[in-house]
């Protein structure tokens, strides 16, 4: 397979801690080729593989995705979603499933409720692995559509005010997001947060030195960043619903307070949302959510294309 | 040639023949490290220095262990907990070799990750950790990518 020797990651996709700067822009340049290729030309780049989607927990967004990007390459897909019906459920262990799956496939797309589950699959398996979620750990293949999104609407990675909104706690989107932004140059990370859903310690200790971080309340992120990232607050992350209650409503963007955004700011948001964005900013310049969830599909394209050794 | 490392006081231990000294450990921290070691159920005898005076380290404690050498997971554990322990070697009343131990870059098989979502914790995995910082310690598991401090970390070893 030649494209271990084109990444420096390996033959894998499991974290965003494993990528630089070099590794993601390769990726990136590499969805773009794609997404030019006339349809014709893009089914014939991995025909005859198999892709094996093991999504070990549902989730209908992240599969269609992958589904939509294997088959558009010409690739056939084979899989499962949810445990009910597998043997997993009758208590095989994920590493023998991985090796089954292997035998049977080119590459694997999973995703799991544990923590490390893709790092474990990847120790056992004769494929490569791509992580699609890990229970609250990685998801890198959302941070590698979310770079692709802000490199196609600004144009480049660096020199970018970037604020983060909303549960930045547990979010692990922007966890990543943010870890890999601290990989270009003369970048600003803007927190916003409640108090409850700061940003961990851990992570900002991470990037220390690495990338510029303040924190921010919604009226001045608007002002000065270049990109809005919005996130959802998960009330399953709540003990005490009246705590919810009062925290969902603190960040809700509507389309007058984007009048005093500063020009150009674009709104991102990995979706599904809730009520954290007004439907009205939809129509607005400023959204972007929408293409970013589409850019899911050649960004993933990207990653199978070139783990399958068929594109440098 | 004196092999006992032990503060000249009125504390009298008797030098070993065949076995482990380990000095310059942290104070206190000796009655961990014997926990660790399983010392409680070994044959030989032990004698455990505690609040020793030390010129470096104010008060420091040694582990004197009879009859045993240690193996790699088990001087991994100690470097963890005591790193700058030093590590005396007896053989036939003399130290045959001294060794400093330092925090190790990495470390294999010896503990346990503290995420319960992790999936070392669900299915038999050779448990792996990387030390991200040495002061203060900070170590990272290699499958969750949780990092965890030093006061968790006595929790952790299997
Ligand atoms: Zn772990």
């Amino acid at each position: 397979m030649n494209a271990e020797t084109a990444m420096n990651f390996g033959k894998n996709i499991i974290s965003v801690r494993d990528m630089d700067r070099k590794t993601i822009e390769h990726i990136l340049l590499t969805a773009k080729k794609i997404e030019e290729m006339p349809q014709n030309k893009r089914m014939e780049i991995a025909r005859g593989y198999t892709v094996a989607s093991l999504f070990f927990e549902p989730s209908t967004r992240t599969m269609l995705s992958f589904d939509t990007a294997a088959k558009n390459l010409g690739c056939s897909v084979i899989g499962f979603s949810g445990t009910e019906s597998t043997s997993v459920k009758k208590g095989e262990t994920l590493a023998d499933t991985i090796r089954m799956a292997s035998a049977y496939s080119d590459l694997i797309v999973m995703r799991h409720p544990l923590e490390g589950a893709s790092r474990r699959a990847a120790d056992v398996s004769a494929v490569p692995i791509i992580n699609a979620g890990d229970g609250a750990n990685q998801h890198p293949t959302q941070t590698l559509l979310d770079l692709y999104t802000i490199l196609k609407s600004k144009g480049t990675l660096d020199n970018l005010t970037i604020a983060l909104a909303g549960d930045l706690k547990y979010g692990r989107t922007v966890h990543s997001l943010a870890y890999a932004l601290s990989f270009f140059n003369n970048n600003k990370l803007l927190f916003v947060a409640p108090k409850a859903l700061e940003m961990p310690n851990d992570l900002i200790a991470e990037l220390d030195g690495k990338i510029e971080t303040e924190e921010a309340t919604i009226t001045e992120a608007l002002k000065s960043a270049d990109i809005l990232y919005m996130t959802r607050i998960q009330k399953e992350r709540f003990l005490d619903p009246q705590e919810y209650e009062q925290l969902r409503g603190t960040y809700v963007l509507t389309k007058d307070m984007l009048e005093n955004a500063k020009k150009g700011l674009k709104v991102m948001h990995p979706l599904p949302r809730v009520d954290e964005i007004s439907t009205e900013v939809d129509s607005t310049e400023n959204a972007i959510y929408f293409t970013q969830a589409k850019n899911g599909v050649p960004t993933r394209m990207a990653l199978i294309a070139m783990l399958l050794g068929v594109l440098k | 040639m004196n092999t006992d490392n032990a503060p000249k006081d009125k504390l009298a231990i008797t030098k070993i023949m065949f076995g482990t000294v380990i000095d310059h450990i942290p104070n206190k921290m000796s009655f961990k490290i014997s926990s660790i070691l399983n010392l409680q159920n070994s044959n030989g005898a032990i004698a455990v220095i505690s609040s020793a005076k030390s010129k470096n380290m104010g008060k420091k404690d040694i582990l004197k262990i009879e009859g045993r050498h240690l193996n790699s997971s088990e001087l991994d554990k100690i470097a963890l907990l005591a790193p700058g322990a030093t590590i005396n070697i007896i053989d036939d009343s003399k130290v045959i070799s001294k060794t400093l131990l330092s925090t190790p870059a990495q470390v294999s098989g010896i503990l346990k990750c503290f995420n319960p979502n992790c999936i070392t914790n669900h299915e038999k995995t050779t448990t792996k950790f990387k030390t991200v910082s040495r002061a203060p310690l900070k170590i990272r598991c290699f499958y969750c990518e949780r990092t965890f401090d030093e006061d968790i970390l006595e929790r952790m070893i299997k």
